[in-house]
């Protein structure tokens, strides 16, 4: 689990920060930043709670799970490598975390979708690279690729074209 | 749904680290669930307080005595006299300096369980520092010889958390082979080349008076120490509330992986944290030394350090109920003697009610925890 | 002579001194190896140490004091099982919880039972001489001039080794411990495992201070456990949980603290902190050199709930 279950969900959101500016001047962190910040990421990445103050094991997995998201984006990463970041949450919050990541390429980022749902990673990419026995086989145009295809090449079948 | 720990949750090195969850969680929060009104964690401390004092009363009418006179005569003088008092806030010095390195090392995830052999060698530091350093003024004497008493406490301390951090190393284990290696160095420095010449049994010679802590209560034994503890009390306070290192130890505490890929360094954090705690029981110690014996016995702590690990853990991790727990059971060992007189107890039931106390509070912990997880079940 | 007598000597003693830490050890092993954490094996050795001795010394017959002993550790594990499996307690604290209050517990009974009497002499287990067998020189009277907890030491050695690597009871209990998911899904009741495993354990450790006062030192003293409960573990560890190397890292321990009694008598001009420290610092030095390679059972200090199972993540 990416989060400190026993934290807030403020104090969640700075762990990678918690040790410069806005959040910590001389040596003291400064509870009015902290505040401050996790409510505006509360609201541009919807996660649904009664207050920042939350601790994050009460909240639900889609919530959990955007949570780790507004942390590890707000650096703006260059490379964003994403791990079946849907897996167990519902509709709403797949959708969220899919147009989330859809801004962040568009903002510049190179990321890296890794996911066993077939559909999921048609929607979501650009370029579709397909595994076989630890290599990559083949790297497709999104677009063009095909269900059958990308079948085909998971179970080893050659590359045509 | 997100998996729930119960407690323990391996690390990277596929070693256990006990969650500093174990205490209870954020301290003074209402703890609201459709079927308890849990009150402030207080309840549960008391509940096995009082357990505790009534599993007593039946040792000691087991031993043939009135738990009633007993127990008045435990607290009476310790509490409501001008010099039992002193004699209490004096006992009360090395127990809070010792919890508070318990609870920190705790919030880390870590069983500081060296608080004894940690007391001994900030003893020894200080007195070093009391003995060969002659003709500086008090003013700098004392932060120095409180120092050297920190430092060697802090290496005592260092040493486990090296070997749990770096070799993944139970420091439960480390830490209580260290407190016999510390007894036994101790015992042996006094007997040889500290021993006060011509003195008929093993102590070292006074420390310089500009080393001594002063008096705070005259006619009674209570010295400066208790001011310092007090002041460490609020220090820590500051840092692991309100600090970014004290946000970081509870990182590690909670979750060292998460911390790990948060580029906290977990390593480091533990063997600072068993460090500090080390460094905290070592002014223990000193305080000791400077300010009660001033000079070095064999005998320097009489298990403050495991009374702080029952100390720290009644406390559920406040540092305002260390200061209160601490108190209560520097009331208790400064009462016992009395007890012993007057109602003719042996002291030795102080050590199984408290024994006592340790176990009930896991017991409602336990509870606790399966009640909140339960119902946070079915919400 | 004089030399081959000493070194018989020292290797009986070593024996001897090792036969309690072997006990509490292997008392540990049963336990750790379903998965339980055991620190609490020095409270059981002062319980099996108190029990024993208060039962001999009301009753004058030893082997009394050795079922009592077997059954205050039986308790005293059942205790332990009840908080760490039943109630989830952290392993730790209810093992430490458990030696404060064992130790709590045997000061405050001992001074009520032996009334700080010195004349606490207790008739102690002798040794049995295996006849013809005994009079080999060295050999013989190591081996064969033992008394029976000795024999029942080495027994157990035997017999844990069978049971574990050769029974399905041994296969139920390692897997309890490496990997108790996996154990409950083919049917096994994890808790009534674990269960067994710590009460076996108590009895064990309890077993090792009964040794201590009946066979060693006749004698009941606060405290007498000494940390011989954290050497035992320290040996298991040193061991890797295994019956044969416990039992062996055990007797390296003992004839640590054996080589400090008799150093003295070699006029060597060694204080004898340094000797008392030796033990300890052998057992420190021992899980130093053995870290990372001697790897716990998988499931060991993790509580196992029934309704914990999900994919973590």
């Amino acid at each position: 689990m990416g989060l400190v279950l026993q934290f807030s969900i403020a104090q969640n959101l700075i762990l990678n920060a918690f040790k410069s500016l806005p959040f910590c001047r001389n040596f003291l962190l400064q509870p009015l930043a902290i505040k401050n910040y996790a409510q505006v990421v509360m609201e541009e990445f919807d996660i649904r709670a009664t207050g920042e103050d939350i601790k994050v094991s009460q909240l639900s997995g889609g919530n959990q799970q955007k949570v780790v998201l507004a942390r590890e984006l707000a650096g703006e990463p260059n490379l964003i490598v994403a791990m079946q970041p849907t897996r167990g949450l519902d509709v709403g919050a797949i959708a969220a975390i899919h147009s989330r990541l859809l801004v962040e390429r568009d903002r510049g980022a190179a990321i890296l979708y890794i996911s066993t749902e077939l559909e999921e990673v048609m929607a979501m990419s650009d370029r579709i690279a397909v595994i076989y026995r630890g290599e990559f086989v083949a790297i497709l145009d999104a677009q063009t690729a095909t269900i059958e295809e990308i079948g085909l090449l998971m179970a080893g079948g050659i590359h045509r074209g | 749904m997100p998996s729930r720990y119960i407690a323990g949750e391996q690390n990277l090195h596929g070693i256990i680290l006990p969650k500093a969850d174990l205490l209870g969680g954020n301290h003074w929060i209402m703890i609201t669930n459709k079927r308890f009104q849990l009150l402030l964690p207080i309840r549960s401390p008391l509940i096995a307080i009082a357990s505790a004092f009534i599993i007593g009363a039946m040792l000691i009418l087991l031993a043939g005595a009135n738990p009633i006179t007993a127990y008045t005569a435990l607290f009476q003088e310790s509490l409501t006299t001008y010099f039992g008092f002193g004699n209490t806030l004096t006992k009360m010095t090395p127990l809070l300096f010792t919890s508070l390195g318990v609870l920190v090392a705790l919030r880390a995830g870590q069983f500081n369980i060296g608080g004894e052999g940690q007391i001994y060698l900030g003893a020894l530091g200080s007195t070093l520092i009391g003995l060969y350093v002659q003709g500086i003024p008090a003013v700098i004497h004392i932060p120095l010889a409180l120092l050297a008493g920190f430092l060697f406490g802090a290496v005592w301390g260092w040493i486990p958390g090296y070997l749990k951090a770096v070799r993944g190393i139970n420091e439960v284990i480390t830490t209580l082979l260290l407190n016999y290696i510390a007894v036994n160095l101790v015992s042996y420095l006094v007997q040889n080349p500290l021993k006060s010449p011509g003195a008929p049994s093993p102590y070292s010679p006074l420390i310089a008076k500009e080393a001594q802590l002063p008096i705070i209560l005259p006619q009674s034994l209570a010295h400066a120490g208790i001011i310092l503890a007090l002041m460490a009390a609020g220090i820590l306070w500051v840092l692991l509330a309100r600090s970014p290192l004290g946000y970081q130890i509870a990182a590690v505490g909670f979750n060292p992986t998460a911390a790990h890929y948060a580029r906290i360094s977990v390593k480091n954090t533990i063997m600072l944290v068993m460090a500090l705690a080390g460094g905290l029981a070592g002014l223990a110690g000193a305080s000791e030394v400077m300010g009660l014996k001033y000079r070095l016995f064999e005998q320097v702590s009489s298990g403050y350090g495991f009374d702080a690990v029952a100390i720290a853990f009644l406390s559920r991790g406040s540092i305002g109920g260390v200061v209160l727990t601490s108190l209560f059971f520097a009331a208790l060992r400064s009462g016992a003697n009395v007890m012993q007189r007057s109602a003719g107890v042996p002291v030795t039931i102080i050590y199984a009610i408290q024994g006592l106390t340790v176990l009930f509070i896991a017991i409602s912990l336990a509870v606790e925890r399966r009640i909140k997880t339960q119902t946070n079940a079915e919400v | 002579m004089n030399n081959l007598n000493f070194l018989s000597d020292y290797l009986i003693a070593s024996l001897n001194l090792a036969v309690p830490l072997a006990f509490a050890a292997l008392g540990g092993m049963y336990s750790e190896r379903s998965g339980v954490l055991n620190i609490a094996l020095e409270g059981m050795l002062i319980t099996g140490a108190f029990s024993s001795a208060a039962a001999t010394f009301y009753t004058g017959n030893p082997w009394l004091g050795v079922l009592c002993a077997l059954i205050a550790g039986g308790l005293v594990g059942l205790l332990h099982a009840f908080l760490c499996v039943t109630l989830y307690v952290n392993q730790l604290v209810s093992g430490l919880a458990i030696n404060l209050v064992a130790a709590g517990l045997t000061s405050f009974l001992a001074r009520l039972v032996f009334n700080g009497s010195s004349t606490q002499r207790l008739p102690g287990i002798e040794p049995m001489v295996i006849p013809g067998l005994a009079n080999i020189p060295i050999l013989g009277s190591l081996l064969f001039q033992q008394d029976a907890l000795v024999y029942l030491l080495i027994t157990l050695v035997a017999v844990s080794i069978y049971i574990f690597f050769h029974t399905s009871f041994g296969l139920t209990l390692r897997a309890v411990g490496e990997y108790p998911q996996a154990a409950a899904t083919a049917g096994l009741s994890v808790s009534k495992v674990r269960y067994l495993a710590v009460v076996v354990s108590g009895c064990l450790a309890s077993l090792g201070g009964a040794d201590l006062t009946l066979v060693q030192i006749k004698f009941f003293t606060e405290g007498m456990s000494a940390g011989k409960g954290f050497i035992a573990i320290a040996a298991l560890i040193f061991g890797r949980w295994h019956p044969l190397g416990t039992a062996l890292a055990c007797l390296l321990f003992g004839a640590t603290e054996a080589l400090q009694l008799r150093i003295q008598a070699f006029g060597a001009n060694i204080p004898y902190q340094f000797l008392v420290m030796l033990p300890y610092a052998i057992a420190l030095f021992a899980l130093l050199g053995l870290a990372g390679k001697s790897i716990p059972p998988q499931g060991l200090g993790v509580p196992y709930s029934p309704e914990n199972q999900q994919d973590n993540l």
